[in-house]
């Protein structure tokens, strides 16, 4: 493996800072702006974690997301 | 960092005889540009559901539904501790033999480890189920878009996780914490998941001490070799019983997999913490 990162190095350069930033901004703006509704019906069972880790610590898909070390082994993130 | 492949299916039993099944698989490739790649079915499939007619009045038949997503997923790494993931996922609803819309989905998600402290420190943030909405014949519902955000923190034998989540279009909040504590083999969970919302049909005329009840959650799991057999339980309230999971992963290759757990003392040193793959999914 090469010891250098593919994309970039941390922390990264103020250009990719600059557009992650305006992504995430527009997409937060985007998704703060929706609509509300007083149910989701669509699709709700993507709201259910297939991870039974995850929904013992809490049922929640994030902490799958974080993909969370386990006990005393280092073995963090993946993502979303 | 080396090749690694790994299948994940997990089942759970829901309250009347509702069942949820998902089976996914990914390969790593060791590589920083495609790190890893996933492909996952999840099925929920409803049977039994009383028929009636457009006034609400019983017409005695019986109906069934299901749900399904094939959803295809890649991770990448941004820099040594920076890693970023994308799902793509396609859905579709069937109500008494009615079928949706085939719609197109999405998951957004990044996570950065520190490892400026004595043990890994992971954060990380994702948006998920944006996209289409389910549509049958006029009427189209939005998917459950959330934005998440969550930390984990190892703290000696143990690992302490908390979130929190935003429901765009429901506008509620939950917040969750979770304590894993790993005795060899064996990790023991428990977890606490708070809601702001009062739409949760179960809690609706519970007391105040069982909805306080209703958010805890435990569960076990064993690592053998290669295999992982992850078991969970909650109750949301007592008149539906209680609500058990049960996963099973198997991984092939890769420095980490589920392989014994023993502090690594070099664990800075060690690019490949993330045994992957799958988490890219959620599955994990």
């Amino acid at each position: 493996m090469s010891a250098t990162p593919f994309l970039l190095d941390f922390p990264p350069s103020p250009a990719i800072l600059h557009s992650v930033t305006w992504i995430g901004l527009t997409l937060g703006i985007t998704l703060l702006a929706a609509p509300a509704e007083a149910a989701v019906s669509g699709a709700s069972f993507l709201e259910i974690t297939p991870s039974a880790r995850s929904y013992a610590l809490g049922m929640s898909n994030a902490v799958s997301s974080l993909g969370a070390p386990r006990p005393s082994a280092p073995t963090p993130p993946t993502l979303a | 960092m080396s090749r690694s492949f790994e299948v994940f299916s997990s089942y759970a039993a829901l309250m009347d005889g509702t069942q949820y099944a998902h089976l996914a698989a990914a390969f790593s490739s060791g590589r920083d540009a495609l790190d890893s790649l996933g492909l996952s079915v999840t099925r929920l499939q409803i049977s039994g559901l009383q028929g009636a007619d457009s006034a609400g009045n019983k017409t005695g038949d019986s109906l069934g539904s299901g749900d399904m997503a094939v959803a295809l997923a890649g991770a990448t790494r941004l820099a040594s501790n920076l890693r970023l993931g994308l799902t793509a996922k396609a859905l579709q609803s069937e109500i008494a033999g009615y079928k949706s819309n085939m719609a197109l989905a999405g998951d957004l998600g990044l996570t950065y480890t520190s490892s400026r402290f004595s043990k890994p420190l992971s954060v990380g943030m994702s948006v998920t189920n944006f996209g289409q909405g389910i549509k049958f014949r006029d009427q189209r519902d939005p998917l459950p878009t959330a934005i998440n955000m969550g930390l984990s923190v190892p703290m000696g034998p143990a690992t302490a996780v908390a979130e929190i989540n935003r429901r765009v279009y429901e506008q509620r909040t939950e917040a969750g914490m979770g304590l894993e504590y790993g005795i060899g083999a064996v990790s023991l969970r428990a977890g606490y998941l708070a809601r702001t919302d009062s739409g949760n049909l179960a809690l609706k005329d519970q007391s105040g001490a069982r909805r306080v009840l209703g958010g805890l959650s435990g569960g076990v799991g064993i690592h053998m070799g290669a295999a992982r057999l992850d078991y969970a339980f909650s109750q949301q309230a007592v008149e539906f019983g209680t609500t058990q999971r049960i996963a099973l992963s198997l991984q092939w290759g890769g420095p980490s997999g589920h392989r014994a757990q023993r502090p690594d003392v070099n664990w800075k040193a060690n690019r490949d913490w993330s045994d992957s793959l799958i988490k890219s999914m959620g599955s994990y």
